[in-house]
């Protein structure tokens, strides 16, 4: 029953026999990128060793790393990234809560549209990192003010795609549910929503970078910050450490990579088309 | 929503032209309602604007609050700081010095991008040499790496534009190696059997092919570059809108402030304006080979 179902272009459909150029090419893009990692390291080590750059600005790759675990034992950047997380997780969630249902009114209803789109346009090009000092002061540096600057930053992405999404919806497609006794709210529910959970995700994704760069951004000011923008912003104004700062800088990295993955595997695992079509 | 099911689709496409503007509205309006629901239409969108601001100016009005200014009060503040400044060192050269860095950083970043992106696009074993360091390199939060910038090459203007052309490329680079990956080998061995040299071939067939999506890493990458500069402008500067934002705050000026914010907010709009014409010229070709 579920071999039947599953279109045969589904990631999870293809037969064995198909596999093996397919694994080919999936060997040779690891062995590659490996090379390429290593490669990119060796340079990034030499460089330094051979004083092709000052390594006083430039420390060799691996004392970088070697700070990087070092860094992650000590209990102040712990604590540091806790809070960034802490604060771009819950910035996140108010986005996505706020963003999502606006997305779909103003999908749905070309009325509420029309309405408040010249608002949007008016405030949207205002960055965000400018109302960091005007929300330091007024807020201080409190998880508040980071779910205040990430919601402003990162709703863009979501809001836009969600109503992209709802409105590539077929009418065809909400019509029938409507014929089958579906309610308005049913039909947005368990039609509208689904087909534009693709759309959505992408601008989730987008949201999530944008709110971990603003989130770090609102960190790096104001004196009392706790966070990793706020560790290598001290770090900087005391200077006399660049490898904490390469260090830290690789571990924003490493979040950022991790906040990547996560979201690309939800995405792959949520979005299968089939599962959707079976729970309609 | 309230209204009943009883949408004709063929009424509202022929009404509206596109699936885009879909309302799920039954009513097709004679040509006068038409033009009456049209001003209505105005009226409704800028009236939110104008409503949400003469609340903002009467509620500071009646509360003085000194984070919140009157906008009477910011628009008042923003012209004066633009057309009759009290000393010549504030408002245009602010504005100059901060587009000056904008625009070589987006300038340069996406050059590099679009170069990169081409290699990578092209030859598949770059591309899968590249990635993961890609990969790292784009997840670092842009404004994380100001402090090595910072630490490498000093407070000068070269390290700011360094700062936002690095922090900005991934975006280019991604969209270019997207959009050049989908043209059809075929047209690459066209070029090859009729002997057009590789220079020809990456400018007047590879780079064309992936413009479209160019254009949308560019986008991505302007509003970008503007909050990189602002954001480079916080550190060891005297001039530039970053600049302006810290120094209202730490002087407790939160009229200039405003008016810092909303001098960007134009900034903002028009140098997104000026790239959709760009694109919109750029790109004429491939909407007509769409509508065709």
């Amino acid at each position: 029953m579920t071999a039947v179902t599953q279109p045969p272009m589904g990631r999870t459909a293809r037969k064995p026999r198909e596999l093996t150029p397919e694994m080919k090419r999936r060997r040779s893009r690891i062995a590659y990128g490996i090379t390429g990692v290593v490669a990119f390291m060796v340079i990034g080590e030499f460089v330094s060793r051979l004083g092709l750059v000052n390594p006083k600005f430039f420390p060799p790759l691996s004392s970088t790393l070697a700070e990087t675990v070092v860094i992650l034992g000590r209990e102040d950047f712990r604590s540091a990234l806790l809070a960034t997380i802490g604060g771009w997780a819950v910035g996140l969630a108010v986005t996505a809560l706020i963003g999502i249902p606006l997305g779909c009114v103003l999908g749905l209803s070309d009325w509420a549209y029309r309405f408040t789109r010249p608002l949007i346009e008016v405030i949207r090009p205002v960055p965000a990192v400018a109302l960091i000092p005007l929300l330091v002061v007024l807020l201080g540096q409190t998880l508040q003010m980071k779910v205040t600057i990430t919601v402003w930053a990162s709703i863009w992405p979501i809001l836009f795609n969600t109503i992209y999404g709802v409105r590539s919806v077929l009418p065809q497609t909400k019509e029938m549910a409507r014929a089958f006794g579906f309610s308005p709210w049913g039909v947005t529910w368990r039609v509208v929503l689904p087909s534009a959970g693709p759309f959505i995700a992408t601008g989730f994704r987008l949201s999530a970078a944008v709110s971990l760069i603003v989130v770090i951004t609102s960190e790096m000011l104001g004196g009392s910050a706790v966070g990793i923008g706020a560790f290598i912003g001290q770090v900087r104004s005391l200077g006399l450490q660049p490898e904490l700062a390469y260090a830290a800088t690789v571990v924003a990295g490493l979040l950022g990579v991790i906040v990547n993955l996560t979201i690309n595997a939800l995405e792959r695992t949520k979005f299968g088309w089939q599962t959707q079509t079976r729970e309609v | 929503m309230s209204e009943p099911a009883q949408t004709s689709t063929i009424r509202v496409s022929t009404e509206t032209g596109s699936l885009t503007t879909y309302t799920g509205s039954v009513l097709v309006p004679s040509r006068r309602r038409r033009w009456t629901r049209r001003a209505s239409g105005i009226l409704t969108s800028f009236g939110l604007i104008v409503i949400l601001l003469m609340a903002w100016q009467v509620w500071t009005m009646l509360n003085k609050n000194p984070y919140f200014p009157q906008p009477v009060a910011i628009v008042g503040n923003t012209i004066r700081l633009l057309f009759a400044p009290p000393n010549p060192n504030v408002g245009i050269p602010d504005i100059l010095t901060f587009l000056a860095r904008m625009l070589s950083g987006f300038v340069i970043g996406s050059a590099v991008g679009i170069l990169i992106g081409m290699g990578i696009g092209l030859k598949r074993a770059l591309g899968d040499l590249t990635n993961p360091i890609i990969e790292f390199l784009r997840s670092i939060p842009a404004t994380a790496t100001l402090p090595i910038f910072i630490i490498l090459f000093g407070g000068e203007d070269g390290m700011r534009v360094g700062f936002i052309a690095f922090g900005l490329t991934w975006y280019v680079i991604i969209n270019t190696a997207a959009g050049v990956s989908t043209i059809d080998q075929v047209v690459l061995d066209m070029t090859k059997a009729f002997r057009i040299s590789r220079m020809k071939t990456l400018f007047r067939v590879v780079l064309p092919a992936a413009s479209p999506k160019i254009f949308a890493g560019l986008r991505i990458a302007l509003t970008t570059s503007m909050l990189l500069t602002v954001v480079s402008e916080f550190y060891l500067v005297n001039r530039g809108i970053g600049f302006q934002l810290l120094q209202s705050l730490n002087q407790f000026a939160f009229t200039n402030m405003w008016s810092w914010m909303l001098i960007l907010a134009i900034l903002g709009y028009l140098a997104n304006t000026l790239l959709e014409l760009v694109e919109h010229r750029v790109l004429r070709w491939d909407r007509e080979s769409h509508a065709r």
